[in-house]
């Protein structure tokens, strides 16, 4: 798993709206808030970076956001399972992997 | 307790990003109280492109297991990452990693050897080719990517250790035109300003540069300065409409090559109308033509411009008329315009001059000197100005970016070197001459027996020139025959030429420094080892001065500690260029160490807090002791340029000349390279990640819609691309946002048919050198309808054994 915190800065009086197109993203949790400020502290769970980027590209094209910027990565999970060998980093993983809820 | 691991995790991200948001946090609490998952964050800097962006990768043991972006930065401001930065770690653990040395055997095997054998086999090598052919046929050609330190130290040992000249990298292939525009312009290169320009400034002007692809968090400033001040103007002016078009007010399409006729039609334009700073002209401004020495009249220059009228600009560009019209208005009646510009303009036939032109434009409208005012070049690589510009570790420089041939200049580094003690050339000093420019230099390279080539051997860092050269099969050949040596971490098309290929540490395995674009140098430190025997380039580096007899010149050379080697070399350096208008003499290694932020230079003492914006009294502290730089600045000069005598900004009288290569009824087609969003460079690192690789498999051809048709062209379609040099051959992609004529291939492919260099122009500009990636004459034909291709090409360990490319 990779997991990602991002800041996300949205319209103030659409918070209950966006909120629930959070909600109903399993990957994305909020864990911090400032509603005044419009802006949320989002954690991502993904696989990996292709299914993260799928994500970054349903928040840009969503109105009610104003701005969505990535600000930390934790990929030691996969780190570790690559070195020692229950991963590859190959095509492969790629070409099998079925698609994700958002596509 | 798996998922109470993963909480800890989730809330130590969530912690600092609620910093960066500058938002209280309840995460944090609970990130510090559970488990350690990251042991410690070591602070440093982006690998990938010029930005700069400051990052913290986090270790646990000896290995790389998060990154986060730096809250204090400066660069990437409250600590943002793209996605691009964030997918590194994947490279620094890949199995593809270069482990040991390599030498290849009789039978063309790459072979696995000894430090001590690769060692031995380069020394010998050397020292016979200095005996045999002098000391100008072994050359060293570096990188953008190098760190200050490394690159510092092959120069000093070349230059000082050798009495040779023949020190040339890949800035060459990306940013000469920029240093020679600002040298014959300003006086002086590099930018006056610094990114905090772009949250300043009224009108942003994009020229030749795909920010939103290139520099995605410089573009995500700009993007975000538009939506905070919608009054903010942007103008784009590219062939193609990319995605950074998307934010401007005003995209100017034009043909590639052709855009000097914009630059001196919207001058024109600006003078008409009376929009010019009259009084900053005739303060700071300076009409001269050719290089510069002859100053001419006001008048000279607007009789000049008279030809480029917005008719005549339309017809010579494909730009409307009207838009010139408006992109001068904006640009001149802002209160403060920023232009931005990267390979677009400087990898062309007349960089040089397109580069002066942007200058012009902000002299003639006063756009210096005061906040969001500036001309910016920005780089493509993270340590191409401070490792490559600022130490003058190309073929006509030296440290401070000052000529080889300036006199004086060499006089003191020789002094300050030591060379005549210590140099092993019995000339016992710095060659006046420069050395070869990377084109002449890898025409000139070739194998013993060819007597027309006098290079006979070269030592390659962290670059690919096997791959980047423009009409890459001419040089391929001499690669292969010559003695060859490259320092990488992963196989290359140019390690599948080499003779020797030495396993390189990745940034993070050995620290040092990066300088980016806005003139800030900042300190990575080493955060986990290197895997098997890689090794820091400076320690390479020292290993052949003490081989070749150099350990005194090199002070460092018998330092263990690569830390310790850095500190010595970065010193060494700051001491070379401390009464340069380039002084890092205030940015000590320890001051670098603790910093978190950088130092811009210039900064000559310890309590100098770094420069924001240069020429300006009050911030640049050149102003402060002039003559301890060699200039003469009036005491009531408020703003001062560095082009002696006279301390004004050249405002050059640049035709329009159509030096690119011209198409013709059999290569009718203009060919555009350039970036995109998911790949850097050669591919070497972002094609083995994999959903980068995903993202961008292969190389493709875009194609204007109205061209497609003609030529019955559907999408998907399989066609060559052909110039008089060489081919590819590829899938097309139909597109509306170029002009008719116009085709664009992206440059990252390593496939054999696919690698767009072998079709490129090799003229190169006649000043800068710098080669004309942008423009080349080719014709298009179908090969046939849609296929599969063979997408993700790497070159493997087994390829770098064979002679041909795949
Ligand atoms: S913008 Fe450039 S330097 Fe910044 S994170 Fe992205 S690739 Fe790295």
């Amino acid at each position: 798993m990779i997991f990602t915190s991002a800041v996300l800065e949205f319209h103030k009086d659409s918070y209950k709206e966006l909120l629930s197109f959070i909600e109903s993203q399993s990957q994305v949790e909020v864990y911090d808030k400032d509603i005044d400020a419009g802006k949320l502290v989002l954690v991502i769970s993904t696989e990996d970076d292709a299914e993260l980027e799928v994500i970054q590209k349903t928040f840009h094209a969503n109105k009610l956001v104003i701005d969505f910027t990535y600000h930390a990565i934790h990929f030691g999970e996969s780190v570790d399972k690559l070195i020692d060998g229950e991963i590859k980093i190959d095509f492969e993983d790629i070409n099998n992997k079925k698609k994700n809820k958002l596509q | 307790m798996e998922m109470s691991r993963r909480n800890f995790i989730k809330s130590t991200l969530a912690a600092s990003a609620a910093v960066a948001a500058g938002i209280s946090t309840t995460s944090n609490a609970v990130a510090q109280s559970q488990e350690v998952v990251i042991e410690r964050w070591v602070k440093g800097v982006c690998r990938l492109c010029g930005t700069g962006c400051s990052v913290y990768v986090g270790v646990k043991g000896d290995r790389l297991v998060a990154m986060k972006g730096n809250v204090e930065s400066m660069t990437n401001t409250r600590g943002y990452l793209c996605v691009k930065g964030m997918n590194i770690w994947k490279v620094a653990h890949h199995p593809d990693r270069l482990t040991k040395p390599l030498i290849r055997d009789g039978k063309g095997v790459l072979r696995p050897a000894s430090w001590d054998q690769a060692l031995t086999l380069i020394e010998k090598k050397f020292k016979q080719f200095h005996k045999k052919y002098g000391y100008d046929s072994v050359a060293y050609y570096g990188s953008g990517q190098c760190t200050t330190e490394e690159s510092y130290t092959f120069n000093k040992l070349w230059k000082g250790g050798f009495g040779s000249n023949m020190v040339d990298g890949n800035p060459r292939l990306c940013m000469a035109s920029a240093v020679a525009g600002y040298m014959s312009s300003l006086g002086s290169d590099e930018p006056a300003g610094a990114y905090a320009d772009i949250e300043k400034s009224e009108t942003i002007f994009l020229v030749g540069s795909n920010l939103s692809e290139a520099h995605p968090i410089l573009f995500r400033r700009v993007a975000r300065h538009k939506k905070d001040n919608p009054n903010v103007k942007i103008i784009v002016c590219e062939p193609r409409k990319t995605l950074t078009s998307a934010v401007a007010d005003l995209w100017m399409p034009s043909l590639p090559g052709t855009d000097l006729a914009i630059f001196n039609g919207m001058a024109r334009e600006i003078i008409k109308n009376n929009w010019h700073d009259k009084e900053y002209v005739k303060t700071l401004g300076r009409v001269t033509i050719g290089d510069g020495s002859k100053e001419l009249a006001w008048a000279d220059y607007v009789k000049h411009l008279e030809k480029y009228t917005p008719q005549y600009v339309e017809k010579k560009t494909g730009c409307p008329a009207a838009d010139v019209k408006a992109a001068a208005k904006m640009f001149a009646k802002s209160k403060a315009t920023l232009s931005m510009w990267c390979m677009g303009l400087n990898q062309r036939a007349n960089g040089v001059w397109a580069n002066n032109l942007i200058h012009n434009l902000h002299i003639i409208t006063g756009n210096y000197g005061k906040p969001g005012a500036d001309a910016f070049s920005l780089t493509g690589q993270p340590n191409a100005c401070g490792g490559v510009r600022e130490t003058g570790s190309l073929a006509h420089l030296l440290p401070g970016a000052k000529p080889v041939a300036n006199k004086k200049w060499r006089t003191f580094v020789e002094g300050y070197w030591g060379v005549a003690k210590h140099s092993i050339n019995p000339s016992k000093a710095i060659n006046p001459k420069p050395g070869m420019h990377a084109v002449k230099l890898f025409s000139s390279l070739g194998g013993e027996k060819d007597k027309t080539k006098p290079v006979k051997a070269v030592i390659m860092s962290t670059t690919n020139p096997a791959q980047t050269l423009p009409n890459v099969n001419k040089f391929i050949g001499g690669m292969q025959d010559a003695f060859t040596v490259v320092i990488d971490i992963f196989p290359t098309r140019t390690a599948q030429c080499a003779s020797v290929v030495l396993p390189a540490a990745f940034i993070y395995e050995k620290g040092g420094v990066f300088g980016c674009s806005e003139r800030r140098s900042f300190l990575t430190d080493k955060a986990v080892n290197a895997p098997g025997e890689a090794k820091a380039d400076i320690w390479i580096a020292a290993q052949i001065a003490k081989r070749m007899g150099l350990t005194k010149l090199i002070g460092w050379a018998n330092e263990t500690s690569i830390d310790r080697m850095n500190e010595l070399a970065w010193n060494d350096y700051i001491g070379c260029t401390a009464n340069t208008e380039k002084t890092l003499k205030g940015a000590t290694y320890k001051r670098l160490k603790k910093s978190t932020v950088g130092v811009q230079w210039p900064c000559p003492d310890e309590k100098n807090p770094g420069t924001y914006k240069r020429y300006v009294r009050g911030m640049d502290p050149i102003f402060d002791n002039p003559k301890r730089y060699g200039y003469t600045i009036p005491a009531d000069a408020k703003e001062f340029f560095y082009a002696r005598p006279h301390g004004k900004a050249n405002i050059f009288l640049r035709d329009d000349p159509d030096n690119s290569e011209q198409t013709s009824p059999a290569y009718p087609f203009i060919m555009t390279t350039g970036r995109v969003l998911e790949q850097w460079h050669t591919g070497s690192m972002t094609m083995r990640i994999p959903e980068t690789a995903a993202a961008h498999p292969h190389s493709f051809v875009e194609i204007n819609e109205k061209d497609a048709n003609r030529l019955k062209i559907k999408n998907g379609d399989i066609v060559k691309v052909e110039s008089v040099r060489g081919y590819n051959i590829l899938p097309v992609k139909i597109v509306n946002n170029t002009l008719e004529g116009v085709i664009f291939v992206p440059m990252h492919d390593q496939k054999a048919d696919r690698m767009v260099n072998f079709i490129c122009s090799d003229i190169v500009d006649p000043k800068s050198a710098e080669p004309d990636y942008k423009v080349s004459a080719v014709k298009i034909t179908k090969v046939s309808g849609p296929k599969k291709i063979d997408g993700r090409y790497l070159v493997s360990r087994q390829e770098m054994n064979k002679k041909t490319f795949s």
